[in-house]
């Protein structure tokens, strides 16, 4: 019962780490865990819907104590030029130090260097882009697009780096532009079109984000939590979720068999004892009862006990990881382990499991204890 | 002396494979209250089973058995279970102590069953222990003791609530000659003192002689019986 106790909360520890690290790779490498948009925007964007005064907004976002850090971003669909090549692509204007303190930007760039934090001409492209555009770095790049103004605006960039690898379809169309210089191309003044907000404890997202409305900032925002602006991703990992039930559903019976097994083996030992205590008058009752306690006793130590392992097993892997054999890869970001976490679920479930088991499948070896025929068991070795 | 136990044309039939076995074939007995009986026998004349009758551990195929004007084939279940626990001991053959409890533990778990006060059972303890030679040894565990000294716990454990009969299964059948003959005349003495009622199986005839009535069965009936 330690064993599986143990073995449980660990599983919880890993499972729950799993999906922890997933979202992890998912939020911090674009999407942030809250984002605030113009109503509708994230419906249908456009260039127009876009956000006054973001500087006194994001002082509210500040003065919130789960919220780690924010980051403005401005975007555009575009038209690119790499000498004769030509493709759609999505403007992003991004604060480089704001950007890199909500997401692993940085990561992403596999080849150049990072753009300045300072208004410039330069840019970095997804490289899938930069594949179909046959572009290099120092290439120049022309963007043409509609202004905010309703003017046409188009200007020469210089290629400084490349975002992601060629085959990340997350990167296909990305060119990443100094949000300032963005704002400028698009005539925007001081407009943007997005606050990605990283908090501190990522289970809190939607309740930040519930948070940052009660502000009443601006009744023209709408403030969503990531699960509804990856809705997709977020119902795949529901979804996967539910598997997972099954899965514990099949664990929970194996760990039931497991108690069943060790529960009857004990009776059938102590047969001869059983017998004898019915010889000299105990009521079946009373063994019934004993049986059952015992189990339960015995489970509750071994609960306590498994839980307080499987707690130093996930806390050590909490703090060190497991790493992958081969790093996984997520929109340019490169994940090289996986942490376990401790939660109230990985001690909690664990210990009810293996209680519940127990004392359920206690009593049938204790009903057969209970039956004891006196005779019968005084002649058992 | 009033009758404590009466036996009325019991049989015991069993079926080993598809060989009907005749354990006992109608054996009809009177204890009388006070008596140091010893039933007698070689190996499966039926001793054990008819003792198993007598203490409701087992049921007639026919037959009755009365204990103190009782019938024990109208009893089931928690009945008869408070009805052993009340009216009777038991020594078994190999002893049959608790292993996880200390030799106090042992003698006074009847008076737990029975819902005796911690105050009386400790008393009842201190004093059986002295009858039985085992003061010092309260708190030892029965794998601590030699086998003469387990089967005098199981004797204070037989005795301590009073029990109307004590049923020994030869009881000296794992201990050596002085042992056993020790322990045969420790049963005595609490016979005699107390006015107990002892029925002990044996084949061992230095145990024999030291019973008052000795029962012989021999095939599943009574052989021969002398009252010395």
């Amino acid at each position: 019962m330690f064993v599986v106790t143990t073995l449980f909360s660990f599983f919880i520890g890993v499972h729950g780490g799993t999906y922890q690290g997933v979202i992890d790779m998912f939020t911090r490498a674009k999407t942030g865990h809250v984002q605030i948009h113009k109503a509708g925007y994230l419906d249908k964007p456009s260039i127009y819907k876009n956000i006054n005064n973001y500087e006194m907004i994001t002082k509210e976002l500040d003065k919130i104590p789960i919220i780690e850090s924010w980051t403005p971003r401005v975007y555009a669909n575009v038209l690119v030029f790499v000498d004769t090549k030509t493709t759609g692509a999505k403007l992003i204007g991004i604060n480089p130090e704001k950007e890199m303190s909500v997401t692993r930007f940085k990561e992403k760039i596999k080849k150049g260097s990072m753009f300045s934090t300072e208004p410039s001409k330069e840019v970095i492209i997804g490289a899938p882009l930069a594949k179909v555009l046959k572009a290099e770095i120092g290439s120049e790049l022309i963007i043409i697009t509609q202004a905010a103004d309703g003017s046409i605006a188009n200007g020469i960039f210089k290629i400084i780096g490349f975002a992601g690898r060629d085959d990340d379809p997350s990167e296909r169309g990305s060119v990443y532009i100094n949000i300032k210089t963005a704002q400028e191309f698009l005539e925007l003044g001081n407009r943007i079109h997005e606050i990605a907000i990283s908090i501190k404890d990522q289970e809190k997202s939607r309740k930040t984000a519930l948070l940052i409305r009660d502000l009443n900032l601006d009744k023209t925002l709408e403030v969503s939590p990531w699960e509804e602006i990856e809705k997709d991703f977020y119902k795949a990992m529901q979804t996967d979720k539910k598997r997972s039930v099954i899965f514990f559903t099949i664990i929970s019976l194996i760990v039931a068999v497991g108690i069943l097994n060790t529960v009857l083996m004990t009776i059938l030992e102590r047969t001869r004892e059983f017998g004898v205590l019915k010889a000299l008058g105990t009521r079946p009752y009373h063994i019934f009862t004993v049986i059952v306690l015992e189990t339960g006793i015995l489970s509750i130590i071994s609960a306590i006990l498994g839980a307080l392992a499987g707690m130093a097993i996930n806390y050590y892997l909490s703090r060190h990881g497991i790493k992958y054999p081969t790093p996984i890869e997520f929109q340019g970001v490169l994940f090289t382990e996986m942490r376990c976490i401790i939660n109230a679920e990985s001690i909690i479930k664990p210990m009810i499991l293996t209680i519940l088991t127990a004392v359920i499948v206690s009593i049938y070896p204790a009903i057969r204890a209970a039956r004891t025929i006196p005779v019968n068991a005084l002649r058992s070795n | 002396m009033s009758d404590i136990i009466k036996v009325e044309n019991i049989s015991k039939k069993y079926i080993s494979g598809q060989v009907p076995i005749i354990a006992l074939d109608n054996v009809s007995l009177i204890i009388k209250k006070g008596e140091f009986t010893a039933i007698a026998g070689p190996s499966g004349s039926g001793k054990t089973t008819l003792l198993n009758l007598i203490s409701g551990l087992d049921v007639p195929s026919t037959g009755n058995v009365m204990l103190d004007g009782k019938p024990l084939s109208n009893m089931k279940g928690s009945e008869l279970s408070d009805f052993r626990r009340d009216h009777i001991g038991f020594i078994f053959q190999s002893y049959n102590l608790i292993p996880v409890l200390n030799v106090k533990e042992n003698i006074e778990y009847i008076m737990l069953l029975q819902g005796v006060s911690e105050h009386d059972r400790h008393t009842r303890v201190l004093e059986i222990l002295k009858e039985v030679g085992l003061t010092d040894m309260s708190k030892r565990r029965p794998a601590e003791l030699s086998g003469g000294q387990q089967q005098r716990v199981a004797v204070a454990r037989a005795m301590v609530s009073n029990p109307d009969i004590i049923l020994a299964d030869e009881p000296t059948a794992n201990l050596d000659s002085h042992s056993a003959i020790d322990l045969l005349d420790m049963m005595r003495r609490l016979n005699e003192e107390k006015g107990m009622t002892f029925v002990f199986s044996t084949h061992d005839s230095r145990i024999m002689e030291r019973a008052r009535r000795l029962i012989m069965l021999k095939d599943g009936v009574i052989d021969k019986e002398e009252i010395r």
